[in-house]
């Protein structure tokens, strides 16, 4: 019996050990180079989101490091310092080189959206790895979405705290300035008063606005449910603080990326928002697929720190970007890398099936995640 | 106030001549005249002839040379013993621990006759043993917690050996055993095996009490050591494991020669004829001893001894180290296997019985109704049989596993067949959730087979909780899962047959393998033959193993799917869509997905094939949707 189980365990643990070997050694470099372009904010307000992708990129490259021909993958990196202006200059940059396959871009839609002229005029596939301005795949061939867009996002959150919290009685805070946000503040109170949903008052804020705590007063006099915030992250800290200054705890749901980033940057002030809900591309207590676990594990391996939504969408962005340049027979192929990029059909993703269809718009799962005991906690999922 | 002696000798030695001055001092009136042990010896015809009491003190050798003299020359007794050495010594006859106490009993006019136990010839004053007797001869007063402890050191190199043992007194009787040892007890009062028989021995009974110690497992002997640290000081009842032989002649034979300890000395081997002089001496006790224990009692020739192995045991027993399970021969529980060998016959009771309640599981299963179900359950007699097939199986009785196998076979073909007819009989024939629950086996159903089987073979040894096994066989549920195969027989569907079949098997396997465990835990094995009966469960339990392991990944990767839904939502067309109670199952080689939708728009058909594209993007193409639509007002 006990040769029995130990032959068991050698086959559970040397079989698949050996597979991995195998697999890691298969494809012989053939001694050309594919290059791909990377801009991403490496400096400024949004350094750290920038560094935390990078790292997913580059974890998606120790798990594929050649084509299937053997090429070599390089990775040119242009800096956008978070602003439209420098996204504009580094897509002029990198579309003026030739062997140039395409770009990842990490920018805000508002950015992406600028994009749009210089994508088209050189044909350069880009991937939007966090924009989700529905507007940025409208009229163009060229820009694809990794991520879900505004309105699917903004209907999931009416919808949820409408059929499933069973709440009546929101109101919804969104930056006007920023195209993102406005468009989700807008997508949000179109859905939830369609589904019978009162917004009590849409306030409309900016990075700067001052005296939130009476316009709080004003909402919880009013016996508002939740606040929907269409904002960004510093801004729902203010009201998370705002909030308890007056002493009241409304529900608050907020949208991508703020979780990531209330982790990432404002860890001091994530008692504030104990028990807000936000959409999401992640959430970490999901089960993983293979490829989330072989990317987990080589993260954990190469890289400090901690895995976040850039860190995920980066790495995931890379590997679809590389299955389109893969299905090319000319790697260097702008038109059909772009073809490839738009035609990807259940790729397997961190947490779920991923597809691009034609119109360059993603098919995935979006996330509703819960700060729970000051840690990121999974709700549900929606398809 | 006691009478005292008007004279007496004192017989010393060298160790003991300090007490002659207290003795002559003494405030009795009694005369002492001190006599040397050499003097004696040289002129005991003189020096003896007149002596009505002597008090002597010495070594043991020394005690038991003067009563030798005592025999003959019928004097009284009285005892100073050396202290501390010979503490238990005045112990076991309860004398004072002060000298002037001990002279004032020495010297009293009331001595008691007390029976001499000769064995080879030699004088036996407390108790002799044979062989290992780890526990009893331990004093009573010992911390309890050392001795338990003593006697679970002791237990590893435990054996029993062959003992022929010849008791004879009105009739003769030649008992043939094996024990790990034995004693026979006299004046041994701080023992544990004097506790063990003191409400039937005394000193002058005119009898040999001879103790045998014979634990047939490791568990029998843990159970052993602990009645006996726990038994209650008016406790009569003799432990198991122990023997008991009271009779005036007493033969010890072995099979090799067995050294024999008399007095705690190294004094002759086995074979040992021990008899009793009845009355031979008369001495001086303690007061306690005097006045309550040594009571002619009625003596009474007794042999104890069911608890010792006999027969086929003994094959088992001797020269063998004790296994860790008990065994057992047939006679030892005769009711018991006369229960198990009715159980296992094929009677009209059984078949109209499961007649009955294959109907009765039918009709509660298209009717989905749990309370119709658990009737049948109560109903079915397919519990009984199994566990005589178990018992068979342990004890390798092959008419046993005959007939229980038969009866089996003949209740699962009845079942089978009640319940595929009903099924043809029926023209509308749902599958229901009470149907769906048992196509699909899984690791929980054979834990409480397993727990069943255990409970079952409990229930069925102890008479005064048989009444739990109708809650056993509700429990475990045979008739359901078996009633459930012939339904696919009656539908024509080998899958559904199979899925139910299965969850039958686990459910008859699991029951059948820990039932046979259990009965060989509660002691139930065979002398002999118990290793084919285990190496056939172990058969069983491997033969269980495969379709459970096949179905193993499936059923986990399946509970993991089902839990992940509960986290699941679907936005289609707009509309958002909540899944609840996922349950996926096979029918057909096919995964069925049944969930609920709560949803708050009305679903169109468009929706409905949208939301399964969805599904099958993520999750699997082959999945068959069942829903049921709830809506949220």
């Amino acid at each position: 019996m006990k040769k029995f189980l130990i032959i068991l365990l050698l086959f559970n643990f040397i079989i698949p050990a050996s597979g991995c070997k195998k697999r890691a050694a298969r494809i012989p470099p053939s001694g050309n180079t594919v290059k791909i372009g990377i801009i991403a904010p490496m400096s400024g307000p949004e350094q750290t989101s920038g560094e935390n992708a990078m790292l997913g990129i580059r974890t998606a490259l120790q798990m594929q490091p050649y084509l299937n021909n053997g090429d070599k993958v390089e990775l040119i990196v242009e800096d956008n310092a978070g602003t439209t202006e420098q996204t504009l200059r580094a897509l002029a940059k990198l579309s003026g080189q030739e062997d140039i396959a395409g770009v990842l871009l990490m920018a805000k839609s508002n950015a992406v959206l600028a994009t749009v002229p210089v994508a088209d005029q050189h044909k350069m596939p880009i991937l939007a790895l966090i924009a989700t301005h529905p507007d940025i795949t409208k009229n163009n061939r060229y820009i694809s979405q990794l991520g879900f867009d505004d309105n699917f996002q903004g209907k999931v959150a009416a919808l949820y705290v409408r059929d499933e919290m069973l709440l009546a009685r929101v109101a919804v805070v969104s930056e006007q300035e920023n195209a993102h946000f406005s468009y989700l503040g807008n997508a949000f109170i179109g859905e939830y008063t369609s589904v019978g949903g009162k917004v009590i008052e849409h306030v409309i804020v900016e990075p700067e606005t001052t005296g939130l705590g009476k316009v709080l007063e004003r909402l919880q006099a009013s016996n508002v449910q939740l606040l929907y915030l269409a904002v960004s992250p510093e801004v729902v800290i203010r009201l998370a603080r705002a909030a308890a200054e007056i002493g009241w705890k409304p529900k608050m749901m907020g949208s991508d990326g703020l979780m990531a980033h209330i982790v990432l940057r404002q860890r001091d002030n994530i008692k504030l928002v104990e028990g807000m809900m936000a959409t999401d591309f992640y959430s970490s207590s999901q089960p993983k697929t293979e490829y989330s676990r072989n990317a987990w594990k080589l993260f954990k391996k190469k890289f400090p720190g901690q895995l976040t939504t850039y860190t995920a969408l980066g790495c995931e962005g890379t590997s679809i970007f590389l299955h389109a340049v893969d299905r090319c027979e000319n790697k260097k192929d702008r038109e059909c890398v772009n073809n490839m990029l738009r035609d990807t059909q259940k790729l397997d993703g961190l947490l779920g099936k991923i597809a691009i269809h034609e119109n360059g718009k993603a098919e995935r799962p979006i996330f509703v995640n819960i700060i729970k005991d000051q840690e990121m906690k999974f709700l549900i999922k929606v398809h | 106030m006691p009478d005292y002696v008007k004279s007496a000798l004192f017989v010393y030695t060298e160790e003991s001549s300090a007490f002659i001055e207290p003795l002559q001092q003494n405030p009795y009136g009694t005369t002492i005249t001190p006599v040397t042990y050499e003097a004696l010896q040289k002129d005991a015809v003189n020096i003896l002839q007149e002596a009505n009491h002597v008090v002597m003190s010495g070594s043991m050798t020394f005690l038991k040379a003067m009563v030798r003299f005592a025999i003959e020359y019928k004097f009284s007794i009285g005892l100073i013993p050396l202290l501390p050495e010979q503490k238990n010594l005045a112990r076991s006859l309860i004398l004072p621990d002060k000298l002037e106490d001990l002279v004032e009993t020495a010297l009293r006019q009331d001595a008691q006759e007390s029976d001499i136990i000769l064995c080879n010839d030699n004088i036996l004053f407390f108790k002799a043993s044979i062989g290992r007797i780890p526990l009893i001869d331990n004093p009573a007063r010992t911390n309890r917690l050392w001795m338990f402890w003593e006697g679970f050191r002791k237990l590893w190199p435990l054996r029993l050996l062959p003992f022929t043992i010849t008791a004879s007194g009105e009739k003769e009787t030649v008992i043939k055993t094996a024990a790990c040892g034995c004693m026979i007890v006299q004046y041994h009062k701080g023992s544990l095996a004097s506790r063990l028989i003191f409400h039937d021995s005394s000193p002058i009974d005119g009898m040999i009490s001879l103790v045998l110690v014979a634990p047939f497992s490791m568990i029998d002997y843990v159970r052993f050591l602990v009645h006996a640290l726990t038994r209650l000081e008016d406790d009569t009842a003799i432990p198991d494991s122990t023997g008991y032989i009271k009779y005036p002649e007493i033969t010890i034979e072995t099979e090799e020669p067995l050294q024999v300890e008399i007095d705690g000395d190294k004094a002759t081997t086995t074979p040992l004829h021990c008899r009793v002089l009845p009355g031979a001496i008369r001495i001086n006790l303690g007061e306690k001893l005097a006045g309550s224990d040594i009571k002619n009692k009625k003596a009474k020739e007794r042999i104890n001894i069911k608890a010792l192995p006999a027969g086929k045991e003994l094959l088992k027993a001797k020269n063998a180290k004790i296994p860790l399970f008990t065994y057992a021969s047939e006679e030892r529980f005769k009711d018991l296997f006369i229960a198990l060998r009715d159980d296992a016959r094929i009677g009209v009771t059984f078949i109209v019985l499961m007649f009955l309640s294959t109907i009765l599981a039918t009709t509660g299963l298209y009717l989905n109704s749990a309370s119709v179900i658990i009737g049948a359950m109560v109903l079915a007699p397919l519990m009984a049989p199994i566990i005589s097939l178990a018992m068979g199986l342990l004890r390798q009785d092959e008419n046993l596993i005959r007939r229980s196998i038969t009866t089996i076979g003949l209740g699962i073909f009845l079942a089978l067949l009640t319940a595929a007819v009903t099924t043809q009989l029926l023209t509308y024939k749902p599958v229901t959730g009470e149907m769906e629950a048992r196509l699909s086996p899984t690791v929980l159903d054979l834990i409480v087979a397993i727990t069943a089987g255990i409970a079952g073979a409990y229930t069925k040894s102890f008479r005064e909780i048989l009444q739990s096994l109708a809650g056993v066989a509700i429990a475990v549920a045979l008739i359901p899962p078996l009633a459930v195969a012939g339904i696919g027989i009656g539908r024509l569907d080998p899958e559904f047959f199979g899925q139910a079949f299965l969850l039958f098997s686990t459910n008859l396997i699991g029951i059948t393998m820990a039932a046979t465990l259990t009965f060989r835990v509660l002691g139930y094995s065979p002398a002999v033959k118990s290793k084919r009966g285990l190496s056939i469960v172990l058969l069983l339990l491997v033969l269980i193993s495969v379709p459970l392991y096949l179905s193993y990944h499936r059923i986990v990767k399946t509970r993991d799917f089902e839990q992940s839904w509960q986290e699941e939502r679907f936005l289609v067309h707009g509309k958002y869509l909540i899944i609840k109670n996922a349950h996926l199952s096979e029918y057909s080689n096919k995964d069925i997905l049944t969930m609920d939708i709560l949803a708050r728009d009305q679903l169109t058909r468009s929706d409905l094939a949208e939301l399964k594209r969805k599904i099958s993007y993520n999750f699997s193409e082959d999945l068959v949707i069942r829903a049921n639509v709830k809506y949220i007002p």
